[in-house]
C-alpha cells in the first residue's frame, strides 16, 4: 500500500508532461483498472493449498458425509455398478429356541378369534393338591406364554392392527390367575410349614436338630396305643408337612440346589 | 456345547415374573442377532442366562440399550414428566434366527368396518388440527366435493339428458297400481 501512494503522484506527474488530455485519460483508465485489479495476487504459488501437516493422505475423504474422490477417477460417477439387493434365505432350525416366542411356526400372529380360544386359569384349591415340581413347572409355562403375548403385542402395534387387543388381555388376564393362584397355594403352604415347625418345637417328641429322623416317640408309646393315640395323631400331623411336603423356596440353598439344579436364571 | 463357553451365574431364582419381549429385527440386522425388550433391571448376564435356561438358546454375545422417552404430559396431574427409559438387549446367536413372514391378508385383525371407522377419524383429526393450525374452518370450496353431492349431481345430469326417472327399486304394487273403487274392502286396506 505504502509503496503505491509514493507512486501515484510520479505517475500523474508524468502523465501531465505528456500533455495530452484525450491520450492521459484513457492512460490512467487504463492504470486505475490495473491497480484495481490487483488487491489479491493470482499467482499459482499464493493460491496453492496449505500443506498437510499430519501427512495423512485421506484428510477429508469420507465416505459418510460424501466427499467422493481427492482425484479425477477414469470411471464416470454414473458407471459405478450398484451392488445388488441380495438378501440370502435363511433356513432356521425348526428346533430353534426362540421358536417359543411365537404360537407357531408357519404363523406369526393369532387371529382375535383364535386369541379367545383358551381355558380358564388354574383355581388355588387346584393348585393345593399339586407338588412344588408340577407348580414351578407350570410357572415357567405361564411365563413363557407372557413373553409369547408380549411379543404378539407388540408386533400388532407395530403392524398398526386395531382389533383382538381385548382378546390378547383376556388371554394375559387368566395367565396373571394361574401364576397369582401359584404364589397363594405355596404361601399357604409356607405358613403351613412354620405353623407345624412350632408345633414340633414344643413337641417333646420331636427332635428338630436331627434332620434325618426328627420324630422319636416315646417308649411308653408302644406299651399302650389306646391312651396315647390323640397325642400320636397330632405328632404325626406336626411331623408330616415337615418332612414331605416341605417347600424348597424356604429350606436352606445346599437343600434346594439338590431338588432344582434346572431352575438357575 | 455351546453353553460351555461362559460361566452361568449362580444365583437361583425360582419365580422370576420378567415379561422379555423378542423384537423384529431391523432391516439389514443381521439373521444372527436378536435383540429383546427386557425390564430395567436386567443386565446382560441375567438375559443370557435366562435365554440359556428358559429358552435353550446360548449365546455368544450380548450388547444392551437404554432408549430414552419423550417427555409427556400427565393425564393425572397435567404435569410434564419423562417415562422410564427402554431397555433392549441385542444378542448374537450362535444359530441365525428368521422371524415368520407377514400375513399378506390382515383382514382378520382390521376388518372392513373397522378401517373405514378409521378412515374417518383420520380425517377428522386431520381437519382439527388444521383448524387449530389455521384458527379458521375451511371453506365449502376448500373442502371439496361431498360424496353424496357428487353422487346427486351425477343423478341430477343423468335426469336432464335422458329424463327417465328410475329409482332401480321393484315398489310393492300397491303404490303403482290404482285404487280401487270405494266399496272394495282391499281399496281401503291398501290405503
Amino acid at each position: 500500500m505504502a509503496m503505491n501512494t509514493s507512486i501515484r503522484p510520479a505517475i500523474g506527474r508524468l502523465l501531465s508532461a505528456a500533455g495530452n488530455q484525450h491520450a492521459t485519460t484513457s492512460v490512467l483508465a487504463a492504470v486505475s483498472t490495473r491497480t484495481q485489479r490487483c488487491p489479491f495476487s493470482s499467482t499459482p504459488s499464493r493460491s496453492e493449498r496449505r500443506p498437510r501437516r499430519d501427512n495423512n493422505r485421506l484428510r477429508g475423504l469420507s465416505s459418510i458425509y460424501r466427499s467422493g474422490p481427492r482425484f479425477r477417477m477414469n470411471v464416470d460417477k454414473n458407471e459405478v455398478p450398484v451392488p445388488a439387493d441380495f438378501q440370502p434365505k435363511v433356513d432356521v432350525d425348526p428346533s430353534h429356541g426362540l421358536w417359543d416366542f411365537f404360537y407357531d411356526k408357519e404363523k406369526l400372529l393369532l387371529t382375535p378369534t383364535e386369541d379367545a380360544e383358551h381355558g380358564r386359569a388354574w383355581t388355588v384349591e387346584e393348585l393345593r393338591h399339586k407338588s412344588w415340581d408340577d407348580l414351578h413347572r407350570l410357572w415357567w409355562v405361564c411365563v413363557k406364554e407372557q413373553n409369547r403375548i408380549a411379543t404378539a403385542r407388540k408386533e400388532k402395534s407395530r403392524l398398526k392392527l386395531r382389533s383382538g387387543e381385548e382378546e390378547t388381555a383376556e388371554r394375559m388376564a387368566e395367565v396373571r390367575k394361574t401364576m397369582k393362584s401359584i404364589k397363594h397355594a405355596l404361601t399357604e403352604r409356607f405358613y403351613l410349614w412354620e405353623d407345624a415347625r412350632k408345633l414340633a418345637e414344643t413337641d417333646p417328641e420331636v427332635d428338630l436338630s436331627n434332620y434325618r429322623n426328627p420324630y422319636q416317640p416315646s417308649s411308653y408309646l408302644e406299651e399302650d396305643v389306646q391312651s396315647t393315640e390323640p397325642a400320636e395323631g397330632q405328632a404325626e400331623a406336626s411331623e408330616t408337612p415337615a418332612t414331605e411336603k416341605v417347600d424348597p423356596s424356604t429350606l436352606p440353598p445346599n437343600a434346594t440346589e439338590t431338588q432344582q439344579q434346572s431352575a438357575r436364571v | 456345547m455351546a453353553s460351555r463357553v461362559f460361566r452361568t451365574g449362580t444365583k437361583q431364582v425360582f419365580l422370576p415374573s420378567h415379561i422379555i419381549t423378542l423384537l423384529r429385527p431391523r432391516e439389514k440386522q443381521p439373521p444372527n442377532f436378536a435383540s429383546f425388550k427386557v425390564p430395567l433391571t436386567f443386565n446382560k448376564l441375567d438375559l443370557r442366562d435366562y435365554l440359556l435356561h428358559a429358552y435353550n438358546v446360548p449365546v455368544l454375545g450380548v450388547r444392551s440399550q437404554l432408549t430414552q422417552r419423550r417427555p409427556r404430559r400427565s393425564k393425572m396431574h397435567h404435569r410434564i414428566y419423562r417415562p422410564p427409559p427402554v431397555k433392549t438387549m441385542t444378542v448374537e446367536l450362535h444359530r441365525p434366527f428368521a422371524w415368520p413372514e407377514v400375513p399378506e391378508d390382515l383382514t382378520a385383525w382390521n376388518t372392513p368396518h373397522l378401517e373405514k371407522r378409521r378412515q374417518v377419524t383420520e380425517e377428522n383429526e386431520k381437519l382439527q388440527k388444521r383448524s387449530e393450525k389455521k384458527s379458521t374452518f375451511p371453506l365449502r370450496d376448500e373442502l371439496g366435493a361431498d360424496e353424496e353431492r357428487v353422487q346427486l349431481r351425477k343423478e341430477a345430469k343423468r335426469l336432464l339428458e335422458e329424463g327417465n326417472w328410475e329409482n332401480g327399486k321393484t315398489l310393492d304394487p300397491k303404490f303403482t297400481q290404482q285404487k280401487k273403487k270405494k266399496g272394495s274392502p282391499e281399496g281401503e286396506t291398501g290405503d
